[in-house]
This record gives C-alpha cells, sequence and structure tokens, in this order.
C-alpha cells in the first residue's frame, strides 16, 4: 500500500453496523405488537412548512426542492410561498374531511417569518415537528458541535415562543452529523424521521425512536426530482400502503409514511391524487392512521431500549 | 505489453483493446443448453455503504455532505428489509440468483450471505465496500482486495467466487488480468454485447458476461424515476426481442435482470415485480441460470470451434 492514507483499512469492518448510532437488526427479528386498536398498519401524513434561507447553502449541496439562489429570482421563492398561502390548507382540509391528523414539520424560520401561520394551523390540529431553522440549512459533519447545538436550539426555542412544543425531529435535507441524534436526545425530543431504512419502528442506542419515513414514495422524489405526475405518485402510494397492510397483518406492526410538500402537492391539478391516496388510506381496516408522536410513542412502550438508552 | 500500452488509439483511462469487432448477427449459430434461446440470469447487489468511508480524490464516497443520512439509510433498507422478501419471492418462484456481493458486507450481516449460501445462489466478488473504489490503487491494493474478496467468499460460500462486477463499477487498467490470474471466469463490467464475450488477459482466460445498466432497476428507478410497471413491462419487452432474435438466427442471447433489494423490493414494487419475475421466468425457450453457469458454458464450447467465442480473428488470440 503506498499512499499509507488507510483506504484500504477497515476499523469498523465487523458484525453489525458501521457505527454506533443503533444496532443491527432485520425486520424478522423486530418484536411483534400492535398499534391501538388491534390495527397492524400506522401511517403517518407528513407534510413539511419549508422556509429556505438565501444564502445559506452548504458548498455542494442543495437539497431536493431547494430554490436555485439568484438574485432577485422571484419565480422559485414565491413558488415555495404559494404552499404556505394555498396549498397546505387545500392538503389539510382532506386529511380533515377522512378524520386523519397531519404531521407537520416546520422550519423556524417561518414561525418567524409568518407567525399567524402557526396560529391558522391550530385549527386543524396537525402535529408540529421540528425542521431545524430552514431548509437548506442542513446539519453535517464538519460542523462544530457548538454549532450545531446552537441550530437546534435557535429551532426549539423560536417554536416555543409560539406555544410549540416538539417532541419529533425531521432534518433538513435529511442530513445529519454523526452527533445530532445524542444533541437531539438531550433536549428530550424523543423520535426523528431522517431514517429509510426500515418499515418498523426501531431505537437508537441512546434511546430515540426512528419512525420509518418515506423519501422513494415521497411528492419531492416521484414527482420534483423524478418529474412524474401526480396520478403516477398516487398509484405507488397506494401501492405501497396495500402491500404493508397485507405485510402488517401477517408479520408484525408496520408504519408507512406518507410525504407530500404543499407547494408541489398542494397545486390544484395535483390535489385530486392526494385525495385518492387519503380515501385509500381511510378505507383500510387495519390500517391506524396517526401523528408520528402518536405512532412513535406506541412505538417507545414495546420497544425495549438498548445500551443503557433512558425510558422516556 | 501492459494494458496501458495496448491502450493506445483510447487513452490510459478507457482501455477498450479487450476485444475487436465481431457483428452479432453474422457470428456463428449456436444453441444454449437443451436447446434454449435465451440464457436469463437475476443478479442481485448485496452492498454494503459505510456511513464515514475514507475518500480519494477521483471520487467522492458520498455526493452530499455528511452525514448524508438519505442514501445511507436508504441503502440500509435492503439488508434490514427488502432482501428478505426478494428470499421469499425466490422461494415461492424457485429461482437461484447471482449475488453481487460487497465481502465486507458478509463480516457486517453474516446471516444474509448465509440464507444465500443456504439457498444454492451463486455469491461473487463486488469489491469490499460500495464506498471503497479501484480507481486510484496502486497494484499491490488492488491485489489485496482481489484476495480479500476470495477469501471472505470462500469462508462464507465454500468455494472461490468465479466472477466479478467492480466496487460502484469502478476497475483499473489491470483489473481484468489480475482477475483472470486468481481464477476468475467472468466480469459484469462490460455491456458492449447480448453474447459473452472473451477478453484479452495477460494469462488465463476471462469472459464477459452480459449484465446490464440500461435495464439495471438503479438506472430504471432512480435515473429515469419509472414506475414499477414502466420497469416490469421494459423487461418482458427485452427477454421478447431477445427471444424473437435468437430464434430468427437460430442462435443465443444472454439477459440479465440486475437488481438491488433496497429499490426493487421497496412495498410499491413487490406486486409488478413478482408479476414481472413469473412472466420472465416461466416464458418457453428460456435457460434460467446463473452468471457463473453462462461462463462455464461458453469456455467449455469455446475451445475446439468458434463457439461465440469473440468471433472475429483479432478476438481469438491474445493480442
Amino acid at each position: 500500500m503506498n499512499s499509507g492514507d488507510g483506504y484500504l483499512e477497515y476499523p469498523r469492518r465487523r458484525r453489525g453496523m458501521d457505527h454506533d448510532l443503533y444496532r443491527w437488526r432485520t425486520i424478522g427479528e423486530a418484536p411483534f405488537y400492535r398499534w391501538p386498536g388491534g390495527k397492524s398498519l400506522a401511517v403517518w401524513f407528513c407534510i413539511p412548512l419549508e422556509q429556505h434561507r438565501p444564502s445559506r447553502f452548504v458548498p455542494g449541496f442543495r437539497p431536493a426542492g431547494a430554490p436555485q439562489w439568484q438574485p432577485f429570482d422571484y419565480r422559485e421563492w414565491t413558488w415555495r410561498d404559494y404552499g404556505h398561502r394555498v396549498g397546505i390548507w387545500r392538503l389539510l382540509r382532506i386529511l380533515q374531511g377522512a378524520g386523519i391528523r397531519a404531521t407537520v414539520p416546520v422550519n423556524s424560520d417561518l414561525a418567524r417569518r409568518f407567525p399567524e401561520l402557526l396560529g391558522d394551523l391550530f385549527e386543524f390540529e396537525p402535529e408540529l415537528m421540528a425542521h431545524g431553522v430552514a431548509a437548506n440549512v442542513v446539519h453535517h459533519d464538519a460542523m462544530t458541535p457548538a454549532d450545531e447545538a446552537s441550530l437546534i436550539d435557535e429551532c426549539l426555542s423560536t417554536l416555543a415562543s409560539h406555544s410549540v412544543r416538539c417532541r419529533g425531529w425531521l432534518s433538513p435535507g435529511f442530513s445529519e452529523s454523526l452527533r445530532t441524534a445524542d444533541l437531539l436526545r438531550e433536549r428530550g425530543l424523543t423520535y426523528v424521521g431522517d431514517w429509510v431504512n426500515d418499515d418498523t419502528p426501531y431505537r437508537f442506542t441512546n434511546g430515540l425512536v426512528s419512525l420509518p419515513g418515506g423519501y422513494d414514495t415521497s411528492d419531492l422524489n416521484v414527482v420534483w426530482d423524478g418529474a412524474r405526475s401526480a396520478r403516477d405518485w398516487s398509484e405507488q402510494v397506494m401501492a405501497m400502503l396495500g402491500f404493508l397492510a397485507e405485510e402488517a397483518a401477517a408479520e408484525g406492526p408496520r408504519v408507512a409514511c406518507v410525504m407530500v410538500h404543499p407547494w408541489l402537492t398542494g397545486q390544484p391539478h395535483r390535489v385530486d391524487s392526494f385525495r385518492r391516496v387519503v380515501d385509500f388510506a381511510a378505507g383500510l381496516d387495519s390500517c391506524w392512521r396517526a401523528t408520528g408522536a402518536e405512532i412513535a410513542g406506541h412505538a417507545q412502550a414495546e420497544l425495549p431500549t438498548v445500551d443503557g438508552a433512558v425510558e422516556g | 505489453m501492459s494494458s496501458t500500452e495496448r491502450a493506445g488509439w483510447v487513452g490510459d483511462r478507457t482501455d477498450l483493446t479487450r476485444y475487436g469487432y465481431s457483428r452479432i448477427d453474422t457470428r456463428e449459430p449456436r444453441r444454449l443448453p437443451g436447446g434454449k434461446a435465451v440464457a436469463l440470469w437475476i443478479a442481485t447487489n448485496h452492498e454494503f455503504y459505510e456511513l464515514s468511508p475514507p475518500e480519494r480524490p477521483s471520487r467522492p464516497g458520498w455526493p452530499r455532505v455528511r452525514s448524508d443520512v438519505l442514501n445511507y439509510s436508504w441503502r440500509d433498507y435492503g439488508n434490514r428489509v427488502a432482501v428478505w422478501r426478494l428470499f421469499d419471492i425466490a422461494a415461492a418462484l424457485g429461482l437461484k440468483l447471482s449475488v453481487s456481493q460487497n465481502v465486507a458486507m458478509i463480516d457486517h450481516h453474516p446471516e444474509i450471505a448465509e440464507e444465500c449460501v443456504g439457498r444454492g445462489w451463486e455469491i461473487f466478488a463486488h469489491g469490499v465496500y460500495n464506498t471503497r473504489y479501484m480507481c486510484d490503487l496502486d497494484e499491490a491494493e488492488e491485489r489485496a482486495v482481489i484476495e480479500d474478496c476470495v477469501a471472505t467468499i470462500e469462508r462464507v460460500a465454500g468455494k472461490p467466487p468465479a466472477g466479478w462486477l467492480g466496487p460502484a463499477l469502478s476497475n483499473t487498467p489491470r483489473t481484468l488480468d489480475l482477475l483472470a490470474e486468481y481464477g476468475f471466469t467472468y466480469t459484469c463490467d462490460f455491456f458492449h454485447d447480448d453474447q459473452p464475450t472473451e477478453l484479452r488477459v495477460e494469462q488465463g482466460r476471462l469472459v464477459s458476461v452480459p449484465y446490464t445498466l440500461d435495464l439495471n432497476d438503479f438506472t430504471a428507478f432512480v435515473g429515469r424515476s419509472a414506475t414499477p410497471e414502466e420497469y416490469a413491462a421494459s423487461l418482458v419487452d427485452q427477454l421478447e426481442e431477445l427471444s424473437r432474435e435468437a430464434e430468427d438466427s437460430g442462435s443465443y442471447r444472454v439477459m440479465c435482470v440486475a437488481l438491488h433489494p433496497y429499490l426493487v423490493n421497496q412495498p410499491h414494487r413487490q406486486t409488478a415485480l413478482v408479476e414481472c419475475l413469473e412472466a420472465l421466468t416461466s416464458r418457453e425457450g428460456v435457460w434460467l441460470t446463473t452468471g457463473a453457469e453462462i461462463a462455464d458454458w461458453f469456455l467449455a464450447g469455446a475451445g475446439g470451434d468458434d463457439g461465440g467465442r469473440g468471433t472475429s480473428p483479432a478476438d481469438r488470440g491474445h493480442r
């Protein structure tokens, strides 16, 4: 080995994962339990409300859906605001009509910018989830611990100043540092939705619950990045729900996440596809339609702690 | 002559001199075992991406800033959840697959490789991790990686791997020569034909067995954002066309279905996948086989006659 840079050294090549954030197990080894009412599939509708900062892109990385920044470029920034003024209310009314509470991750910059939006949200009784300070201010390994902690504190304290206390966290751009999970846990958050590696909840070693996220079938992946129609999106989401309902009945608890963005799926021509998905979920007898915190809270009681994790 | 000297007209980094020109419809017709028209093999990629891999300049380990929780956990889904669905589907349809294996995964998740071996699946080498690339390795390093692949697969499978797919499709100009030296019979890194080709190597023999990028589930779902039904239909169309060509020519074709459980075994893709695999594997004229069996068949037949081996005079000799 010529370079001596350790490229062919594998210090974390061992049984299990290559990190200590959570333990390896297959889904077949996950505990068997049922959701409230004997249900087997839990579904959460995750509708992020995003605010981007004009100048805080990490070099080389722009999260999916983030506007390109150019001076006085109204089109993308106002398009995102469509979601806050128009789109979100369409989506929430449809869910309300089906008796389903939404889970709404909020960037704290948006709460600062439009506090009245939070007040309007309350009439639909969603669960609000902490979503960092802004959709393009991503957490990453090169940050100092103090910088990252201050971002999380800024998010939580801004939301708290509007009487919003969050149990769940969704990271901007699905990006974390290796410290994020501990920083969240230390601040009393109980679950995180960034990890798309399971169809049933599991515990991090620090006790945090990982609630299955739904990126592959999100509107961001299918409609925005994938340039597919909302109908194609809805067919895939319904196929996911149908398959997981059957698997859950036979094998154990499953969680499905339906993730949509108000500026995208909240457009008039896409809303009927969302309505079809909601109606489909509402018609599944074995399905518990709940918020992230409700599902994570139930799972928390069922999942053993690992490595001396704190109950909570 | 070294590989880089041979590379001449296209330059060191492409090395397109491992085979000559051969037009597919002018080759000597040949039939597969049992008189079959199309050899169909299913390759599943069992990969381990590291959360914090070391980096070398020519290719970053992750395309986004770290930690790329989205892409890491998406791939981890394959091992925790999705591959177990693939086992169930294969059992229901009686399929034996060929596994493209990052060998460090055998240490991380031995139960998956053991499950494959127990089902009689073929395990072939796909480097150590999918976050450690061949591109910048010197010869000693490259030998260490190949020896690691051979030893680790032999430990779990009881025999060394016959095949190779570069980790994240990475290779060096000397990879093919080393593979042949270490007793590999085939590589999956060539996309130039619908039949195998014997490649020019320094010593021994090495065959290119058709794999697929165009019909890879990654290309379809991530690159083209195909719906599950569109991907399934494209696989069926592929087999129909290859079957027609094989019948018309009295010869044969090879088709590969190249899968990643973290994508193709997502819940919303299961129904379409099962229907598609049923249709492919029950079609008349199909030899349902593995990469290693295709290479063995090809090499065995290539002795006395043309055997589809390269077929142009330039392809037959070694240089």
